[in-house]
C-alpha cells in the first residue's frame, strides 16, 4: 500500500511540475500583448514600460522568471495581479470554492443518475429497454452546455422563481440558500455528464456480468438484485471511478458556460475575464490551480480504487 | 431408461427426509437443447434421458462440443440466452426444474443442487474476500447471526483441508493458489448440504499433483455426506477414479450409459472404445471429430 | 555408438547432436511489492544440461512454474540464458543466433492464435520457407500438407474454417516444411481432445521416422510425454530431478517427485493392468523465488529427512541413461508404500 501510494503521489507531483512549466511559458507566450505595455497604458513612454517591466522581473531571462515563480508558488504565493493589484491567491480563493462546489454537485448528480441507469441498461443489454434508456441519454449528451444551461435557466425563471436566486450566496453564510442557488446550475452540469457515466457503467457491467463468478453466485441461490448491485457493480466500478476522476478534472475548468449563464463568479468565468484583461499573472495562477484540481481528481481516484479492488495493490 | 420411473410426489420435505439410497433423485427425460430457434439451429443436446438415484456417483464423459456442459447448464438452469430447451423434462425429487419460478429456483440452488465449476479463479468474485462470499451463500438461504455464520464458514473451510480457516477466510481469491481456490469452491458447494453435487470439470484447470488432491477431497466429502455426485469431465481417468456409473456423450447424444465396470471394461459403443483406447495411449480406432464431419 | 538413444553423456562434437544445453540458467528480476522487501529474482531455469540427437524425442514434464516453458524459450532462442549455453543444429550454433534461421521450429498449445487469421493455410505454411522459387514453394507446401494428412484443398482455406485438430496439423506442417533439425513441441496437444491427441501424437511419430527430426516435447501431461519420448526429463523448480528412458516410467523411477507424478496419472478401471497406488503430495508447486536451501523438493517430499533439508543433492547417473537428483533414490517406489507418507490424506 505504501509503495503504491508513494508511486501515485510521485507521479501526480511530476505531472504537476511538467504542467506548471507548460502553463508558465504558455501564459507568457499566449496572452496577447506585452504585459508591461498593457499596464502602462497606451500613452506611456518606452522608459516607463521598461521600468514597469523591470519591477515585474520581466527583463530577467525567462527560465529565471519561471524558477522565481515556481519557488514562490511552493510557498503559496501565486503572485499579484499587476492590473487589479490583488493577490492572485485571494482572487482564486473566492472563485475556486464556487467552481469546486458546482463540479462536485454536478458530478454527484451525474453519478446518481448515470450509474443506476447504466446498471439497468447492462442487465437488459440489447433489449428494447436498453435502447430506450440509451438513446435519450445520447441525445442529452449531444446538447451543447449552453443549450442545457439556458434551458434550465429559462425553466427556473419561468416556473421555479422561488428556487432560483440570481445572486451567489456562499455556503458558509447560508447553506440552504447556497444549495438552492447551486441546484439548477449543478443540474445543468450534471445531466449532460450523466450519459458518460452511464455508458462506462453499462459496458463495464456487461463485461463483469459475463464472468463465471456471476454464474457461481446464481447457482448458489444469491438473490438477483444482490448479484447485480453488489457482486457485479462492485467489480465493475474501477473503470467507472477512473472516468469520474477524469470528468471531475474536466468539469472544474470547463464550467465557464454554466457560470456565465447563471452569473456565478467561479473560476471558469475568472479565467475568461483575466484573459480578456490580458492579466497574464492571474491567468497563469488560475491555470495552475485548474491543473492541480485535474491532477487531484485523478489522484483521489487512484487512491480510492484499491479500496474497491484489492488486486491493484498486488500487481 | 427412457420411461420415467415412478416418482414419489409427496411434499418436498417428506421426500427429502425419507429419501432412501437408491430412490431416484434426478430424472432427465427426452431433453433436447438447441442453440437458436431457426430451422437450421444446432442441437447441443439431443434426446438425453437418464436417471440418477440417491447415493449414485455418476460420471458424464465427452469431448469438447459433445454437449456435456450444456446438459449440466440445463440442469442448473444457467443456459446462455441463445440456448433453447426444445423438449424434455428435468425433475429433481419429482419437481419439474424447467418450470420453476425464479424464487423457487433460487431456494433450491445450493440447498438441493450445487455446483463445483471448472475455473476456480474466474468463479470467485475478485473484489470480495472468500469468507464474505461463503458467508453470503449461507445468508441467501438461512437467517443466522454473524458469529454463527463465521463459525459455519470456518468449519466448511476446515472440512476441505484448509486448516488456518480463520486467517484464510480473510483472503482475496488472487491471494490463494489454484488448488486452494478449488477447495474453496468445494466448500462453497457443500455449505448448504445439497442433495446433488454437479462438478463440472473440477480438476481441469489444476496441476496434476493438485488434481490428485482434489479428487481425493471430492471422494472423501461425497462419501462423508451421503451426497449424490454428477461429475462432468473430458478425462475418463478422473471419472474412472470417482464414479460408480458412467454416461458417455458424443455429438449431443448419450451414446452409452451403465455401471462403471461395464462401460469402462466392456464398452459397447465404438466411440466409448476409441475414447478408452486414446486414454490408455492406444490408437486403434478412428472416430472423426464431430466438427470435422460438419466441415 | 551402437546405442542410438539420446545419451546425456554424448559430447557435443559427436555427429547427430542437434541440441546441447550446458548448465543453462535463466533468472528473472522481480518487481518489489513493498519498499521494505529485498530485491528478488525467479530462478526459472537453474542449471539444466541436456543433449539430444537427431531422430530422437526428449520429453520434458513438470507442473506450472517448473521452468519447462522457459527452457523451451531458451531452445528456440527467444531468450538467452543468464549463464551457460544452449546450442542447436548439427553445427552447434547458439540458439539465440540460430533463431529465425529455420534450424529450430516450434509448435505451441493454441493453434488458433499461432496462425494469422487473415492468411490462407498455404501462405501460412509457405511463410516458413524463406526465399525459394514459386514452383518449389508450391511443391513443398503441398508435400507438407500431405505429410500431416490434409488434402491440398485445405491450402486455400482460412484458419477459422478449420477444426482445432486441423489447425494443429497446419501448425505442424509449417514446422516441418523447411526441414528443421529440431522441433519444439510446447504443450502441442494439450488443448486437444483425447482422441485427437492420439492422432496428432501418432502423426508426429510417423513424421519423425520419415524425416529424422529431433523433438523436444514439453508438457504437463506425463502420459502424453511418455508416449512419444525416448527419454523423459522431470523438472521441478527449475531443475531436472530425474531423466530416464520412457520405459523406466512404468516401474523403475527413482525420484519421489517423479514417482508421485507417475502415480497420479489417471488410471482407468481395467481388468488387465494392476492399479498403481496413488501418492498424493502435500501442498502445491512452490514458486521459484527463494527456493529452499536443501533439496528443492524437501517441503513436499513424503520421505524427507534432515539431511535432505540441509544439503541439496546433485544430479547423478544411477544407471545407464538414468539420472536422478535425490539423496534417497528409489526409496519411494511405484508399487506402493515404501515407508511412510504414501497415500497421505490431502493437506490438512
Amino acid at each position: 500500500m505504501l509503495l503504491y501510494l508513494s508511486k501515485k503521489l510521485a507521479g501526480a507531483f511530476g505531472v504537476l511540475l511538467v504542467l506548471s512549466a507548460l502553463i508558465f511559458f504558455a501564459g507568457r507566450g499566449l496572452v496577447p500583448g506585452n504585459p508591461a505595455a498593457v499596464i502602462a497604458g497606451p500613452k506611456a513612454s518606452p522608459e516607463t514600460i521598461a521600468a514597469i517591466a523591470h519591477d515585474l522581473g520581466l527583463d530577467k531571462p525567462i527560465y529565471q522568471q519561471y524558477l522565481d515563480w515556481l519557488t514562490a508558488a511552493f510557498r503559496g504565493d501565486l503572485g499579484t495581479s499587476p492590473i487589479s493589484s490583488q493577490a492572485n491567491t485571494d482572487v482564486i480563493a473566492q472563485q475556486a470554492p464556487i467552481s469546486l462546489e458546482l463540479s462536485l454537485m454536478g458530478l454527484l448528480i451525474a453519478v446518481v443518475i448515470g450509474i443506476p441507469i447504466g446498471v439497468m441498461a447492462a442487465t437488459r443489454a440489447g433489449s428494447g429497454t436498453d435502447w430506450g434508456i440509451r438513446v435519450p441519454l445520447l441525445i442529452v449528451f449531444a446538447f451543447p452546455g449552453f443549450v442545457s444551461g439556458s434551458a434550465a435557466l429559462y425553466l427556473a425563471t419561468q416556473y421555479l422563481t422561488n428556487l432560483y436566486s440570481a445572486s451567489y450566496i456562499p455556503f458558509s453564510d447560508d447553506a440552504m440558500a447556497n444549495l438552492q442557488t447551486m441546484l439548477l446550475p449543478a443540474l445543468a452540469v450534471g445531466i449532460p455528464t450523466a450519459p458518460l457515466v452511464t455508458q462506462m457503467t453499462r459496458s463495464s457491467m456487461i463485461e463483469v456480468l459475463s464472468q463465471p463468478f456471476i454464474a457461481t453466485a446464481r447457482t448458489n441461490g444469491i438473490a438477483e438484485w444482490r448479484i447485480t448491485y453488489v457482486y457485479a457493480l462492485r467489480a465493475a466500478l474501477p473503470p467507472v471511478l477512473t472516468l469520474i476522476g477524469f470528468i471531475f478534472g474536466m468539469l472544474v475548468g470547463g464550467l465557464f458556460i454554466v457560470e456565465e449563464i447563471f452569473s456565478l463568479p467561479g473560476l471558469g468565468r475568472g479565467v475568461l475575464s483575466s484573459i480578456s484583461s490580458r492579466d497574464f499573472s492571474q491567468v497563469t495562477a488560475q491555470a495552475l490551480v485548474l491543473a492541480g484540481a485535474f491532477i487531484l481528481g485523478n489522484l483521489l481516484v487512484d487512491l480510492a480504487v484499491p479500496f474497491v479492488d484489492r488486486r491493484i495493490l498486488r500487481k | 431408461m427412457a420411461d420415467a420411473p415412478l416418482v414419489d410426489r409427496s411434499p418436498r420435505g417428506a421426500v427429502h427426509a425419507a429419501a432412501a439410497p437408491g430412490a431416484p433423485l434426478l430424472v432427465v427425460d427426452g431433453l433436447s437443447v438447441y442453440y437458436g430457434t431457426s430451422a437450421t439451429a444446432k442441437a447441443a443436446v439431443e434426446d438425453a434421458s437418464f436417471t440418477i438415484s440417491r447415493g449414485d456417483r455418476v460420471g458424464l464423459v465427452g469431448e469438447s462440443g459433445s454437449g456435456k456442459s450444456t446438459l449440466a447448464s440445463a440442469i442448473l438452469r444457467i443456459l446462455p440466452a441463445a440456448a433453447i430447451v426444445r423438449s424434455g423434462r428435468i425433475e429433481l425429487d419429482g419437481e419439474d426444474l424447467l418450470s420453476l419460478k425464479p424464487a423457487a429456483l433460487r431456494s433450491i440452488r445450493s440447498t438441493r443442487v450445487a455446483r463445483v465449476p471448472q475455473d476456480p479463479l474466474g468463479s470467485l468474485n475478485p473484489v470480495f474476500t472468500i469468507g464474505r462470499q461463503l458467508s453470503d451463500v449461507v445468508t441467501a438461504h438461512r437467517k443466522l447471526g454473524r458469529r454463527e455464520r463465521t463459525l459455519l464458514v470456518e468449519e466448511a473451510l476446515r472440512q476441505v483441508g484448509i486448516g488456518d480457516a480463520s486467517v484464510k477466510r480473510r483472503s482475496y481469491p488472487h491471494e490463494l493458489s489454484g488448488g486452494m481456490r478449488q477447495r474453496v469452491m468445494i466448500a462453497m458447494a457443500l455449505l448448504n448440504h445439497p442433495d446433488l453435487l454437479i462438478a463440472d470439470e473440477p480438476t481441469t484447470a489444476l496441476d496434476v499433483t493438485v488434481q490428485a488432491q482434489v479428487v481425493e477431497l471430492l471422494r472423501e466429502r461425497v462419501a462423508n455426506s451421503a451426497m449424490t455426485l454428477l461429475l462432468i469431465s473430458h478425462d475418463i481417468g478422473v471419472i474412472s477414479e470417482l464414479c460408480t456409473k458412467v454416461m458417455v456423450m458424443y455429438g449431443g447424444r448419450i451414446v452409452e450409459q451403465g455401471a462403471a465396470a461395464d462401460v469402462l471394461i466392456r464398452p459397447s459403443h465404438p466411440y466409448t472404445r476409441s475414447l478408452l483406447d486414446a486414454a490408455r495411449g492406444k490408437v486403434t480406432t478412428y472416430v472423426p471429430d464431430p466438427a470435422e464431419v460438419v466441415a | 555408438m551402437t546405442d542410438d538413444r539420446a545419451r546425456v553423456t554424448t559430447p557435443a562434437e559427436e555427429p547427430g547432436v542437434v541440441l546441447d544445453v550446458r548448465d543453462a540458467v535463466r533468472h528473472y528480476a522481480l518487481r518489489r511489492r513493498s519498499l521494505r522487501e529485498p530485491r528478488r529474482s525467479v530462478h526459472a531455469v537453474d542449471g539444466v544440461s541436456i543433449q539430444l540427437r537427431s531422430g530422437r524425442t526428449l520429453g520434458i514434464v513438470g507442473e506450472s512454474g517448473c521452468g519447462k516453458s522457459t527452457l523451451g524459450r531458451l531452445i528456440t532462442g527467444l531468450e538467452t540464458p543468464t549463464t551457460g549455453s544452449v546450442k542447436v543444429g548439427a553445427d552447434g550454433t547458439p540458439a539465440a543466433v540460430a533463431s529465425g534461421s529455420g534450424t529450430v521450429q516450434a509448435v505451441f498449445q493454441d493453434p488458433a492464435s499461432a496462425l494469422d487469421p487473415r492468411m490462407r493455410v498455404r501462405e501460412s505454411i509457405g511463410e516458413a520457407l524463406g526465399r525459394v522459387g514459386k514452383d518449389e514453394r508450391e511443391r513443398r507446401v503441398g508435400e507438407a500438407l500431405a505429410a500431416v494428412g490434409l488434402t491440398s484443398e485445405f491450402g486455400s482455406r482460412y484458419p477459422h474454417e478449420l477444426s482445432g485438430g486441423q489447425q494443429q496439423r497446419v501448425c505442424i506442417a509449417r514446422a516441418i516444411v523447411d526441414e528443421p533439425d529440431l522441433i519444439l513441441l510446447d504443450e502441442a496437444v494439450s488443448s486437444l481432445d483425447a482422441s485427437l491427441q492420439a492422432q496428432i501424437l501418432d502423426l508426429l511419430e510417423r513424421l519423425q521416422r520419415e524425416t529424422g527430426t529431433a523433438y523436444v516435447f514439453i508438457s504437463h501431461d506425463l502420459r502424453a510425454v511418455r508416449q512419444v519420448s525416448h527419454s523423459v526429463a522431470v523438472m521441478y523448480l527449475g531443475q531436472v530431478v530425474e531423466q530416464a528412458p520412457a520405459e523406466a516410467f512404468d516401474r523403475g523411477l527413482l525420484h519421489p517427485y517423479a514417482v508421485a507424478l507417475r502415480s497420479t496419472e489417471p488410471q482407468i478401471l481395467d481388468d488387465e493392468a494392476d492399479p498403481i497406488e496413488r501418492i498424493v503430495l502435500r501442498g502445491e508447486p512452490p514458486s521459484a523465488v527463494n527456493p529452499p536451501a536443501g533439496c528443492r523438493f524437501a517441503p513436499r517430499c513424503p520421505i524427507v529427512d534432515d539431511h535432505c533439508r540441509r544439503i541439496a543433492p546433485d544430479l547423478v547417473e544411477a544407471a545407464s541413461d538414468h539420472l536422478v537428483r535425490c539423496h534417497k533414490p528409489g526409496e519411494l517406489s511405484l508399487s506402493g508404500v515404501a515407508r511412510t507418507g504414501a497415500g497421505m490424506p490431502a493437506e490438512a
